[in-house]
C-alpha cells in the first residue's frame, strides 16, 4: 500500500473536517524531518499527537508517532526512544491499527533503534528482523527501500561488505522488477563498494544517485559518502568541494560519525591539521552521541578523537575522549574488541603524558602562581603538577577544578573538591567550591543530599562556607531561610562586610526595616565613601518611614530640601514609575517625584489597566532608562522617546484605590465643564478629560434635537471623560450630581458603568439609547 | 551534404504572448520597465552629456481615449540608436553603457523592457530628441511591434516621449489612480520625481530611511516606522530595525508587524529593490521561515533578477543576503529587548506564540530572547525565570492534555504547569534545560513521579501493616511523603509495566511478527515490575499515620474507605484545590470515626 496516497487522502479529508491545524503537521513534521531540522519537527510533534488523540484518528496517531521516531533515533540517534519505539510497535499492531501502511515503519523505526543502541552487537536480531519484513511486502511498498536499506546498514555495521552488495543487487532487482529506482539502496551500494576496496565503482553508484526528493538529510549523507570516496581516490580537490560543514553536519548527529571519520582519515593523509577548535567541534558531536545512548557511534566516534588529540599533544581532549570511552563500554551489548581498543588508546595517553615537561623542582607555590601559559592543556598539566607536589594547598585545588570546568570535565572537578574535601576538611574555599558546582550540576537535591544545612560540628571556616552555599540557594526564593543561614553565618564572623550586605538587603525584602537599616549602618560606618552604601540605606529608611536618616544620608549624597516642607512632599520633578505585575508585564504612570526615592502617581491611568492615581510609593532610585538622546527640538528622552526617567517601584505605601468610570456625550463647553469640576471635587471625585477637539460627534437628523426641521447629520463637539472614584465614595451623590448638571445641559451625558455599577437598569438603557442617537 | 547557416524565425505574436502571459505576471509591469528606461535615459545623459540637469519623468493618463504617455528629458536617442534599440528585441543600450562606464546605477538588464510596450499597446508611438543632434526629433511607430516606422518629427526637447495606445484589456493603465499606485509601488524610492497630469507633487517621493542623513536617532524611528507603513498593507509596523552596515552593498529596513501570529503562520513581507526599482515582493525567504510576523524592504544593486526582473536568482549573494539579514533581525530583537522594553512588550502581545517557535530553530533568537518569552501553563503566561521561581527551581512540562494525579498535587503546590502539548511549547522547555541547565520535570514519566514524590523507607512493621491494607494484585505499594499532606494516597499508571505486559504477552504474539516482538523482548526483559498502577502512600497524611499505627479487621475497611475516597477524588473533573479541600474534610472525618 503506497503511504503517501494514503497520506493525501487523509490530508484532504482532515481540511474538508476542518482539522486542518492536524492536516498541516501531518505535512510538516516528516517534511522538516526530510530537511534535516529537527527542531522544528520537535515543535510540532506534540501539538499534532493531542490533535490525533482529540479526534481519536489512531492511523494519524502512528504516522506521527513514526515520523517523530524517524527524527528522534533516525535523525538525532536518540537511543533513549526505545522505550517509546516499543510503545509504537505494539500501537500499531492492534486491530484498529494493523491495516495502517506505517506499521510497517515502526518496525524499522525499532530495528533503527537497536542499531543506534549498539549496531554490530544487535546484527542478527536486525537482519532477522529486517527479512522477516520484507517477506511480508514487495517492492511495490515505499518501505521495501527503507527496509533494505536497514538490513544493508546492518552488514556494513559488521564490515561484510561482500554480503551487503548482494543484498544491494536483491534489492535493485526486485525494484527494477516494478520499474522503481533503487534511491537511497545507492548510498550503502557505494559504502560497501569502498569498504570492498572499489573506490572507481563507489563513486559511479553516487553519481547515479540524485537524492532529489529526498531532502537535505539524506543529500547531507550522501555528500559525506562521496567525500569518502573522494579521500579514498585521493582526488582532493574534489575531497575539499565536497566536505559537510560543521554547522550543516550539527543539524543531526546521523552525520557526526561520517563527518569525524572524515577528517581522520584526511588527518591520515596528511591533509588536515587537528586544532583546538576541530577538537571543540569533535567534542560537541560526542557528547550528543552520549547523552542519545548512542553508545556504539560514541565509542567510535571518541576513539577517532582520541588518536586525533595525542597526533597533536591535546592530551586534555584525549583524556576526555578515552573517559567518554570508558563510560561507553558498559553500555554496549556485546564488547567486540572495544575494552582492547580503549585499553591500548589508555597505553599511549600515559606514554604521551609522561614526555610532557615537568615542573622545575625549585619552584615554589608563589612562583608557579605567576607562572602564564599559552594553552588549556599546558595550563591544566602544570596545574596537575603543581598538584601533585602540594596537595595540601586548597587554593591549587580550587583552581585546578576550575581548570577542569573549564576544559568541559565538570565530573573531575567535581571528583576532584570531592576527594579534597574530605583530605582538607578544614578548607572552606574548597567546601564553597564544591558547593557552588555541585548546586550547579545537580540542583537543589543534590546539594542538599550532599551538603547538609546541619553545620555544627564542621570547622569554622568550612561552616562560613556551606552557609554561603545556602544563602545562594535560598536568596531568590526563600528570604527568611536565606536570613537564617545568614544570621548563623556572622555569629561566627560577625564582622563580615558581604554578610552584612546580604543581609541588609535579605531583611529590608522581608520588610523587617529597622533591621535592615542596622545592617545598612554598620556598613555606611565601615565604608563611609561608598555612596552605594549609603543609597542602601536612604532607600530603607524611606521605606520604614525615618525621615531624619533620609535626611541625613539624601545630604551626604548631595540633596538640598526646604525646611518645612516634609521629606516626602517636595517637588522633584515628573518621573515615570514602572510596576510589574506577577506575568512579568509592566505597567508604566507618570509620578510627581516627592523625595529622593519617594514619588506620588499622578496619571490616570487607562481604562483595563489598574488605577494607581493618587499612590504613594517608594521607588528603587537606579533608574531604568538613560536620557542619552535628544530629540527635534534638542530634548534629552531615551531611546523610546520618553522625556522622563523611568524608577522600578519597591513599594506602595499609600494606595487611595480609586474606581474609574467613564462620562461620554456632548461637550457641555469649557466653563460648564470646570463648574461640573468643581462639584464632583467636592465629593473627592476626579474629573479627567480624554479626548481632544478631534472627538466630534455626528446627531442624526431629528435625534436629541430640538429643532425637529433638522434634516442633515449634525456635527456636535464630544466629550470623552474618566471620573476617578475613591473606593468609599457615595456613588448615590456622584450619580446624583452628574445627574442634576446632565439634565441642565441642552444634550444629555451617559455615564453607564456608574449605572451598572449601582445596578439601576432602567436609566442604564435610557443611557444607552442616547449613546446610540449620539453615535457615542 | 553541405551545411547552411539560416536565421531563426521569430514569431512575434507568439513570444508577447509569452511575455505578457508568462514572463511578466502582471502586464503592468510594463508601466514599470518603461519607467526605467526613462530613469536609465536620464541616468545617460548624465554620464554621457557631462552637464548637470534637473530630471523629470512625467505621466500623462487620457482614459477617454486609452492612452498613457511616459516622458522623460534625458538622453533620448538618435536615429541609429531607434534603429537599434528600439527596433531590435533584445538588445538594450543600458548593457552597454553599464559595462563601459562599469555604473551600478543604471537599471536596465537584458534589453526586453520596451517590448513589454507591446504587451499592454496596440500602438506604441516614440518621440525621440538625441543630446547629440538636440535639433532632429524622430517618431518610431509600431503596431503590435511586427512592423515599425521611423519619420522624421516636428521638434521637441532632448528626451523622449512614449506614446501608447492601449488595447482594451489594459485600459486601466490610462486611470490616474491606478497608474499612481503602480508608480508608488514600484518607483517610490526612484531619486528622479515622476509626476503625473502636470500635478505639481513627484508621486514618489520617498526618501528610504537609510538615506536619511542629519536626523536624530528619535526623527529616524519616526521616519523608519512611516517608511515600513508604505510597505505594510495588512499590519502596522510595531518596532523598526534598521540593516546595519555592511560590506554587502545593502540597505534596508526589517519592521515587527502589528497582527497577532498564529503558531507558524507566515506573513512574511519583502520587497525587493535592486538600484531602487521595486523588482519583487515574492522573495519572503529572504527572511528566516520563522519570521512569519517580519516585513523587510531591501535594496542593492548586487542582486542578480531572473530575466523577468519579478524574481531574484538564488546565488552566493542571495544566500550571504539571507544569513546578514537573519542576523540583523535577531540582534535587532535582541536590542528591543534591551532597550525598549515597551515596543519589546507589545511585540510579546502579538507574537509571542510563534517567538516560541522561532526560538527552539534559532540559537541566536532563543539566547536573544530566553528571559522575556513567556510560556503557557494552567495559570496564566509565565517567562522561565518566573516559572523557575514558582516552581522552586524546575520547570514542570504537561505534554498531553487529559489531567494526571501529578497534575492535581502540582496545582495543590500552586506550581504551574507548562502546556507542553501546544505549539513550540515542549521543544522550547527542552532547549531551555539543555542550555541553561534549568531541571526539566516531564510529567507522565516514570521519572518525573519518582522527582515529585520524595520515596522514604518505612520500618519493617509499617511497611508490612501498610501494604496489606494497599496492595492489589495490580498495585504495586510505594512509600513517599509530599504535599499536600491532605493526600493520603496518589495512584499512577506504571508504564513500563504496562510495555512490559503488552510485548511479552502471548496475544501479541499474534498481532506482532516474531523477529520484531523478540528484538521488543530483549528490552521489556530487563523490566522488573509487572504490576501496572503504583500507588504512593503518604506518610506525612494524618490519616494514613493513623492507619499505620491501628490493628484490627476494622483498619482494612478504613483503607478500603480512603481508596474510594481518593479514586473518586482522582477520576472527578473539579478543581484540584477543591479536591484538596474535600479530601481535608475527609481526613478528618475520618480521624474522629477512627478515634472513636
Amino acid at each position: 500500500m503506497d503511504i503517501w496516497a494514503w497520506t493525501h487522502t487523509k490530508k484532504r479529508e482532515l481540511h474538508e473536517a476542518g482539522q486542518d491545524r492536524l492536516a498541516e503537521i501531518m505535512g510538516d513534521l516528516p517534511h522538516w524531518t526530510c530537511e534535516d531540522e529537527h527542531e522544528r519537527a520537535e515543535a510540532l510533534y506534540n501539538e499534532g499527537l493531542a490533535l490525533a488523540r482529540e479526534h481519536d484518528e489512531k492511523w494519524v496517531e502512528v504516522f506521527l508517532r513514526h515520523w517523530h521516531m524517524q527524527s528522534q533515533v533516525l535523525g538525532l540517534r536518540n537511543a533513549h526512544k526505545l522505550p517509546e519505539v516499543i510503545d509504537l510497535l505494539n500501537l500499531s499492531h492492534q486491530d484498529e491499527t494493523r491495516d495502517c501502511p506505517q506499521r510497517i515503519c515502526a518496525v524499522q523505526d525499532l530495528a533503527n533503534c537497536y542499531g543506534i543502541k549498539d549496531g554490530p552487537a544487535y546484527f542478527e536480531e536486525r537482519v532477522a528482523v529486517a527479512e522477516e519484513t520484507l517477506a511480508e511486502i514487495n517492492a511495490t511498498w515505499p518501505c521495501y527501500c527503507c527496509i533494505s536499506v536497514e538490513m544493508i546498514d546492518a552488514y556494513l555495521d559488521v564490515e561484510d561488505y561482500a554480503t551487503a552488495l548482494e543484498k544491494v543487487d536483491l534489492a535493485t532487482r526486485e525494484l527494477a522488477k516494478v520499474n522503481d529506482e533503487p534511491g537511497q539502496i545507492l548510498m550503502m551500494k557505494a559504502r560497501a563498494l569502498l569498504g570492498l576496496g572499489r573506490a572507481d565503482e563507489a563513486l559511479e553508484a553516487l553519481q547515479s544517485f540524485s537524492g532529489a526528493g529526498y531532502g537535505l538529510q539524506v543529500f547531507r549523507q550522501a555528500q559525506q559518502i562521496l567525500c569518502l570516496v573522494h579521500i579514498a581516490r585521493e582526488d582532493w580537490p574534489q575531497v575539499e568541494e565536497s566536505l559537510l560543514s560543521f554547522d550543516d553536519a550539527m543539524s543531526a548527529s546521523v552525520h557526526f560519525r561520517h563527518w569525524v571519520q572524515i577528517r581522520y582519515q584526511l588527518h591520515q593523509a596528511g591533509r588536515f591539521d587537528v586544532t583546538g577548535g576541530f577538537l571543540r567541534e569533535g567534542r560537541t558531536m560526542l557528547r550528543r552521541l552520549e547523552e542519545a545512548g548512542a553508545a556504539r557511534e560514541a565509542l567510535v566516534v571518541a576513539g577517532m578523537l582520541a588518536q586525533l588529540a595525542m597526533s597533536a599533544g591535546f592530551w586534555v581532549v584525549a583524556e576526555i575522549a578515552l573517559t567518554a570511552m570508558h563510560q561507553q563500554l558498559p553500555l554496549l551489548a556485546k564488547d567486540l574488541g572495544a575494552s582492547d581498543e580503549v585499553a591500548e588508546l589508555e597505553r599511549q595517553l600515559v606514554a604521551m603524558k609522561q614526555a610532557l615537561p615537568a615542573l622545575e623542582s625549585s619552584l615554589t607555590l608563589e612562583a608557579f602562581y605567576a607562572l602564564e601559559f599559552e594553552s588549556e592543556d599546558e595550563a591544566l598539566h602544570a596545574l596537575m603538577q603543581a598538584y601533585a607536589r602540594w596537595p595540601d594547598e586548597d587554593d591549587l585545588v580550587v583552581r585546578l577544578a576550575a581548570m577542569y570546568e573549564h576544559v568541559g570535565a565538570g565530573d573531575k572537578a567535581l571528583a576532584l573538591l570531592a576527594e579534597s574535601r574530605d583530605r582538607l576538611p578544614e578548607s572552606g574555599a574548597v567546601e564553597r567550591a564544591y558547593g557552588r558546582l555541585l548546586l550547579n550540576a545537580s540542583g537543589k537535591e543534590g546539594f542538599t543530599a550532599a551538603c547538609p544545612l546541619d553545620v555544627a560540628g564542621l570547622p569554622p571556616q568550612v561552616r562560613v562556607a556551606r552557609l554561603w552555599n545556602y544563602v545562594d540557594l535560598y536568596r531568590g526564593s526563600m528570604p527568611q531561610r536565606a536570613l537564617e543561614c545568614l544570621e548563623e553565618l556572622l555569629a561566627i564572623e560577625p564582622e563580615l562586610p558581604a554578610a552584612i550586605y546580604q543581609r541588609a538587603v535579605v531583611l529590608e525584602q522581608l520588610e523587617r526595616y529597622d533591621e535592615a537599616i542596622a545592617s545598612w549602618q554598620l556598613l555606611v560606618d565601615a565604608f563611609p565613601e561608598d555612596s552605594h552604601l549609603r543609597w542602601g540605606l536612604l532607600v530603607t529608611a524611606t521605606l520604614a518611614g525615618h525621615w531624619e536618616l533620609v535626611r541625613e544620608m539624601a545630604e551626604v549624597i548631595g540633596f538640598r530640601f526646604e525646611k518645612g516642607v516634609a521629606l516626602d512632599e517636595h517637588d522633584m520633578g515628573i518621573v515615570k514609575v514602572e510596576f510589574t505585575d506577577e506575568h512579568g508585564d509592566a505597567q508604566r504612570c507618570y509620578a510627581q517625584r516627592t523625595g529622593p526615592a519617594t514619588a506620588t502617581i499622578v496619571d490616570i491611568c487607562q481604562l483595563g489597566t489598574p488605577q494607581r492615581y493618587g499612590e504613594r510609593l517608594v521607588f528603587d532610585p537606579a533608574p531604568l532608562n538613560e536620557l542619552s538622546e535628544t530629540d527635534d527640538e534638542g530634548r534629552p528622552c531615551d531611546l523610546e522617546g520618553n522625556y522622563h526617567f523611568i524608577y522600578r517601584n519597591l513599594k506602595i505605601v499609600e494606595a487611595p484605590g480609586f474606581s474609574t468610570f467613564t462620562l461620554d456625550g456632548v461637550h457641555p463647553g469649557d466653563e460648564r465643564l470646570e463648574q461640573l469640576g468643581a462639584q464632583l471635587a467636592n465629593l473627592d471625585v476626579v474629573l479627567s478629560r480624554r479626548s481632544n477637539d478631534q472627538y466630534v460627534l455626528q446627531l442624526e437628523p431629528n435625534a436629541g434635537n430640538a429643532d425637529a426641521s433638522s434634516e442633515h447629520t449634525e456635527e456636535l463637539p464630544g466629550l470623552f471623560a474618566y471620573l476617578l472614584v475613591p473606593k468609599d465614595a457615595d456613588l448615590v451623590a456622584v450619580d446624583q450630581c452628574l445627574e442634576a448638571f446632565s439634565g441642565a445641559q441642552p444634550h444629555p451625558l451617559v455615564w453607564p458603568e456608574l449605572l451598572e455599577a449601582l445596578g439601576d437598569a432602567p436609566r442604564l438603557e435610557r443611557q444607552a439609547d442616547i449613546s446610540k442617537r449620539y453615535n457615542l | 551534404m553541405s551545411s547552411q547557416i539560416k536565421h531563426t524565425q521569430v514569431n512575434l505574436d507568439g513570444l508577447l504572448e509569452v511575455l505578457g502571459q508568462n514572463l511578466y505576471s502582471t502586464p503592468a509591469v510594463a508601466l514599470r520597465e518603461l519607467i526605467q528606461n526613462a530613469h536609465d535615459a536620464c541616468l545617460r545623459y548624465q554620464l554621457e552629456a557631462g552637464h548637470p540637469k534637473a530630471f523629470q519623468i512625467d505621466l500623462y493618463t487620457d482614459p477617454g481615449n486609452n492612452v498613457l504617455v511616459i516622458q522623460d528629458n534625458g538622453s533620448g536617442l538618435t536615429r541609429d540608436e531607434v534603429g537599434d534599440y528600439l527596433a531590435t528585441i533584445g538588445s538594450g543600450y543600458t548593457r552597454i553603457l553599464r559595462q563601459r562606464t562599469a555604473t551600478d546605477e543604471m537599471i536596465g538588464y537584458f534589453g526586453l523592457g520596451f517590448l513589454s510596450a507591446y504587451v499592454v499597446a496596440d500602438k506604441v508611438e516614440v518621440y525621440t530628441t538625441s543630446y547629440q543632434e538636440p535639433e532632429s526629433t524622430w517618431l518610431f511607430t509600431s503596431s503590435g511591434g511586427k512592423t515599425f516606422s521611423i519619420s522624421e518629427s516636428a521638434s521637441q526637447s532632448v528626451g523622449s516621449r512614449i506614446v501608447l495606445r492601449l488595447k482594451a484589456g489594459f485600459s486601466e493603465l490610462s486611470d490616474s489612480g491606478v497608474v499612481s499606485a503602480l508608480v508608488r509601488k514600484y518607483c517610490s524610492l526612484l531619486p528622479i520625481p515622476i509626476t503625473i497630469n502636470e500635478r505639481p507633487e513627484p508621486i514618489n517621493n520617498v526618501t528610504p530611511p537609510w538615506a536619511e542623513q542629519g536626523v536624530s536617532p528619535l526623527q529616524l524611528k519616526r521616519r523608519q516606522m512611516a517608511f515600513a507603513e508604505l510597505f505594510e498593507a495588512d499590519y502596522a509596523p510595531l518596532a523598526c530595525i534598521s540593516l546595519p552596515e555592511n560590506d554587502l552593498d545593502l540597505d534596508g529596513l526589517l519592521w515587527i508587524q502589528d497582527g497577532s501570529s498564529y503558531v507558524s503562520s507566515d506573513s512574511r513581507n519583502v520587497s525587493v529593490f535592486i538600484r531602487n526599482m521595486f523588482i519583487t515582493d515574492k522573495e519572503a525567504d529572504l527572511l528566516p521561515r520563522w519570521a512569519g510576523f517580519v516585513g523587510l524592504v531591501v535594496e542593492s544593486p548586487r542582486f542578480k533578477p531572473t530575466a523577468s526582473r519579478e524574481s531574484l536568482q538564488e546565488d552566493d549573494y542571495y544566500r550571504r543576503v539571507r544569513e546578514f539579514i537573519r542576523e540583523a533581525l535577531v540582534t535587532g530583537l535582541r536590542n528591543l529587548v534591551l532597550q525598549e522594553p515597551e515596543a519589546w512588550g507589545r511585540i510579546l502581545v502579538r507574537h509571542n506564540q510563534a517567538l516560541i517557535g522561532a526560538a527552539v530553530v534559532d540559537d541566536r533568537l532563543f539566547e536573544a530572547t530566553k528571559r522575556s518569552i513567556k510560556l503557557p501553563t494552567n495559570t496564566g503566561e509565565f517567562t522561565v525565570p518566573q516559572l523557575v521561581k514558582k516552581s522552586q527551581g524546575a520547570l514542570y512540562l504537561k505534554p498531553e492534555v487529559a489531567a494526571s494525579s501529578e497534575d492535581m498535587l502540582l496545582a495543590a503546590q500552586g506550581i504551574p504547569l507548562i502546556k507542553g502539548y501546544l505549539y513550540g511549547v515542549s521543544a522550547y522547555c527542552q532547549k531551555f534545560s539543555q542550555l541553561e541547565g534549568v531541571r526539566l520535570r516531564n510529567l507522565g514519566t516514570g521519572e518525573g513521579q519518582e522527582q515529585l514524590l520524595r520515596r522514604v523507607t518505612v520500618s519493617a512493621v509499617v511497611e508490612q501493616r501498610l501494604t496489606a491494607l494497599f496492595e492489589e494484585p495490580d498495585v504495586d505499594v510505594r512509600f513517599a511523603e509530599f504535599e499536600p499532606d491532605e493526600v493520603p494516597l496518589v495512584y499512577f499508571s506504571n508504564r513500563d509495566a504496562i510495555r512490559k505486559n503488552r510485548i511479552e504477552s502471548d496475544e501479541a504474539a499474534s498481532r506482532i511478527s516474531s523477529a520484531a516482538l523478540s528484538l521488543a523482548r530483549l528490552h521489556t526483559r530487563t523490566i522488573e515490575q509487572d504490576k501496572e498502577r503504583i500507588v504512593y502512600v503518604n506518610l506525612l497524611n494524618p490519616v494514613i499515620q493513623k492507619l499505620s499505627s491501628l490493628d484490627g479487621a476494622i483498619t482494612r475497611d478504613f483503607a478500603n474507605v480512603v481508596k474510594c475516597c481518593v479514586a473518586s477524588a482522582q477520576d472527578g473533573d473539579e478543581k484540584d484545590d477543591s479536591m484538596v479541600t474535600r479530601l481535608s474534610t475527609f481526613g478528618a472525618s475520618m480521624l474522629t470515626l477512627m478515634e472513636q
